[in-house]
């Protein structure tokens, strides 16, 4: 900022050094022009007033040196601007519906851009995000996937490393600085290992967080739920901060927390999601 | 009075070159100069040598510098530089050419068409 200023003004400096320079040079020409004048035998006043007629439009000339170095660039780009603004200011409705227009249009091109950007262009933020693909079931659009299905496919795919599921619906959850109503997910313990990413702290799921039945969605409730926040929640709810580990937190009044740690800072799929909540 | 011709576009920036070219000078003193070498015969608005000027130093064909005239003034000189001396031989090189071909052209008589 303050070389923004200094060098504002020494430009300013320059200008009006400049300005007395070339005032000076074309006075000095009339002088010279007058004295040999005068020389000749005109009275001085006379002679004055015709080197200044000989020499022509001063104003003029004036111009047109300063426009030889481009320093009318900025004179015009003012004169410009004001004008604008003027007709700006004299039709208000018109300028506003136009600014308007403008606005609603970069908008919209902006929103549809980052949403396509977001989930078409940029590659997902996993490591070898090619490698990773989702399975429905269903030939009439995705249909839940049945959990012996799951463990089936688990088993039985030979071109896959490893496959994990998740399911999600809203939820309230509560426990941090206020509650918040967000997306939960269901996820087998491999889902984070299946991504690729670990919790930036507190550790990922174990086997045994996860109930009994092929999916461990039984009736009877895990003893010990745990969850993993989301990145974003977590500085959100808690403020970033790394005590969260152990904490509570409730999901839809179930108090259902005993681990809690939170996924890699990725920006997409999980940090979307507020909180991931095995029940199993 | 003389018979004075006025300049045609462009011949206004190489006669000062030339000018400047035979010593350093100041404004007035490119005017003078200017004069003499064409014996008073082109016909040279005074304010409008110093656009030309200030153009041809912004080209780097000419530098200037304060000092002190004759008269014990402050003054701005003005000189060649190296490019300003490529751009007077090129321009001379080029007028030589046009001036022959237009008096050769002019000079033409009928049996020679």
């Amino acid at each position: 900022m303050l070389t923004r200023i200094i060098a504002f003004c020494r430009a300013a400096w320059r200008r009006a050094r400049f300005e007395a320079d070339m005032d000076d040079e074309m006075r000095f020409h009339m002088e010279c022009r007058a004295a040999v004048l005068a020389r000749g035998g005109v009275p001085p006043e006379e002679a004055e007033r015709r080197a200044r007629i000989e020499f022509g439009n001063a104003a003029v000339y004036r111009d047109r040196c300063r426009d030889a170095r481009r320093l009318t660039v900025l004179d015009d780009l003012r004169i410009d601007l004001r004008f604008a603004l003027r007709n700006i200011r004299k039709d208000a409705f018109l300028s506003t519906a136009i600014v308007a227009t403008l606005g609603v249009g970069i908008g919209a091109t902006t929103a549809m851009f980052s949403a396509v950007n977001a989930a078409l262009l940029q590659p997902l933020p996993f490591p070898d995000p090619a490698q990773l693909v989702m399975v429905y079931s269903g030939t009439d659009g995705p249909t839940p996937v049945f959990g012996p299905d799951y463990v089936e496919w688990r088993e039985n795919c030979r071109v896959c490393v490893d496959v994990a599921a998740l399911t999600q619906w809203p939820s309230t959850i509560a426990g941090g600085t206020a509650p918040e109503r967000g997306l939960i997910g269901r996820v087998t313990p491999s889902f984070f290992t299946t991504l690729g990413v670990s919790p930036m702290i507190g550790r990922g799921f174990l086997p045994d967080e996860m109930g009994r039945g092929p999916l461990g969605n039984t009736d009877k409730p895990v003893e010990k739920p745990a969850v993993i926040l989301g990145a974003s929640f977590w500085r959100r709810q808690f403020g970033g901060d790394p005590a969260v580990l152990g904490r509570s937190v409730r999901i839809d009044g179930e108090v259902a927390t005993a681990s809690v740690s939170c996924p890699t800072g990725s920006t997409s799929l999980i940090a979307r999601k507020p909180g991931c909540r095995p029940r199993f | 009075m003389r018979e004075q011709a006025d300049l045609l576009p462009g011949t206004l920036d190489v006669l000062i070159l030339k000018a400047v070219s035979l010593g350093a000078l100041h404004g007035y003193g490119v005017l003078l100069r200017i004069e003499q070498i064409t014996r008073g015969a082109l016909l040279v608005e005074q304010g409008a040598l110093y656009p030309a000027l200030y153009r041809l130093e912004h080209q780097g064909l000419l530098t200037s510098e304060w000092g002190t005239s004759d008269n014990n003034r402050r003054a701005k000189f003005y000189t060649l530089t190296t490019a300003g001396a490529k751009r007077l031989r090129d321009e001379t090189d080029s007028w030589k050419r046009l001036a022959s071909a237009m008096s050769s052209a002019l000079k033409a008589r009928p049996e020679q068409a």
